[in-house]
């Protein structure tokens, strides 16, 4: 049966490749379609580098196995999917976090790119302050002073 | 498993580096709509980049409980998006901001709201909504949360929620006309939730086709209608200080979760005997069910 599983390469924008079972690539929208449309062996992403795609592969890859092995879908696999999720965005630092998020839009992988927008969230909900948002996130402000003194005035209420 | 091979070690294109760099729509729709609105708000002083990046957040969530009616207006009229999927507003009714409940709900129908929670607190004032209210096509989740003392539906008014699947009524004091008119306006509701009676006596759900799943709380100072008619629910559960009310009509259920808990005032003997008639009588209702949950009481009553 093994043998018998459709394969597809990805190859990255830095042409790193990864040779992948269709039912992975189905998690994409956008790999669908173009799989269906252009049905070569191999489909370069120019927008995915390396390093991201191989987590959209290794996440894709997961999901994949689960549905297909758990069949019913049952609650255990569904909770064991949810531990597995928690450790994949725990170990991820947040650059990585942000060009998953615009992989997982642009390949459209709706599970994925929620997953990875709730980090951000949870992150930014974590922060007491817009202060405390800016040093977590790494943001520079490139307002002047008097930008700052009039943003600040427009919506007083939020800054107390 | 995927067999990766590197490739030439070129300078990495389409890194995003920072969160700045991502498109509006992800920061609005997928990341600031799930966190509280005044920490979104707050992000308009991050940067240039933010200052505008919160006004087409698809979810709002102002309490005028810490905030003034004034605030408010000014948020709003900052606000640009044309579509705001959730509203939610929370309002200490001192009199002067009985007026904006109108103008608020009316901003919120005008932006197609999809959730749509009131939350009108401390009240002793008597609040009727206007008819404008009781009519929308985009309203999916309505979660309103009256303290008591309103008469929500006036009497000449007709009820059109077209969308309307989810509905949670809590502290809102009913009659049984005002019940009947909401749920022949509702045509597609699938979820009901209820946490407070009053005058309502009979909850007849016989035209209501799709509703799916009713929850009923009630707690010790309210009063409980005394019959549920549902044949079309499918999903039961009913969180009583005590078991006054009687199932007429239950034939599609298929889950139900009990939970009767003790009147502190009578005495453990009346208690249980009573729990034990209506307790037996409420057990015959639920010959079809498949999935039962009981709360403790419950169970020693009628074992």
């Amino acid at each position: 049966m093994e043998n018998e599983k459709k394969m597809i390469t990805l190859k990255s924008s830095d042409d790193v490749t990864f040779e992948v079972e269709e039912a992975v690539v189905l998690e994409s929208q956008f790999l669908s379609h173009l799989v269906q449309d252009c049905p070569a062996p191999e489909h370069k992403i120019k927008e995915v580098t390396g390093k991201i795609l191989s987590k959209v592969v290794e996440y894709c890859e997961k999901h994949v196995v689960v549905v297909v092995d758990g069949g019913d879908s049952s609650s255990s696999s569904g909770d064991d999917l949810k531990k597995w999720d928690d450790k994949f965005i725990k170990e991820m630092d947040l650059s990585t976090v942000y060009d998953l998020i615009a992989a997982a839009n642009y390949l459209n992988i709706q599970a994925l790119l929620d997953l990875m927008c709730q980090r951000v969230a949870d992150v930014i909900t974590a922060c007491k302050d817009h202060k405390e948002i800016r040093e977590t996130l790494g943001i520079v402000s490139d307002y002047t002073a008097e930008e700052e003194a009039e943003v600040l005035k427009e919506n007083e209420w939020a800054f107390d | 498993m995927s067999h990766m091979k590197m490739g030439d070690n070129r300078k990495i294109e389409g890194a995003v580096g920072s969160i700045s760099n991502l498109p509006d729509e992800i920061l609005q729709q997928h990341i600031l709509c799930f966190i509280p609105t005044k920490l979104a708000i707050s992000t308009s002083i991050l940067s240039r980049r933010w200052r505008h990046v919160w006004c087409e957040v698809p979810s709002l969530s102002l309490d005028l409980c810490k905030l003034t009616a004034a605030s408010v207006n000014k948020t709003l009229t900052r606000y640009t998006a044309s579509k705001t999927k959730s509203f939610h507003l929370r309002i200490k009714p001192i009199t002067e901001n009985k007026p904006y409940i109108d103008r608020w709900s009316k901003w919120a129908m005008s932006h197609n709201v999809e959730s749509l929670s009131l939350d009108i607190c401390n009240s002793h004032i008597t609040y009727v909504f206007h008819n404008f209210f009781w009519n929308s096509s985009s309203v999916k989740q309505l979660n309103l949360n009256l303290e008591f003392s309103h008469k929500i539906v006036p009497l000449e008014c007709t009820v059109s929620w077209t969308s309307l699947q989810k509905l949670s009524l809590n502290c809102c004091s009913l009659s049984n006309g005002s019940m009947a008119k909401i749920l022949s306006g509702c045509p597609v509701l699938e979820n009901l939730t209820f946490d407070y009676w009053d005058k309502l006596n009979v909850l007849d759900l016989r035209k209501s086709l799709r509703l799916r799943t009713l929850e009923v709380q009630r707690n010790e100072w309210s009063l409980a209608p005394k019959q549920i008619v549902a044949p079309h629910i499918h999903c039961l559960r009913l969180h009583d200080s005590e078991l006054s009310c009687t199932l007429v009509d239950v034939a599609s259920l298929a889950e139900a979760n009990l939970e009767i808990s003790c009147v502190s005032d009578w005495s453990y003997t009346e208690y249980t005997y009573v729990l034990q008639t209506m307790g037996v009588k409420m057990l015959e209702k639920l010959h079809n069910v498949e999935k039962l949950a009981f709360g403790g009481n419950f169970i020693q009553s009628v074992s």
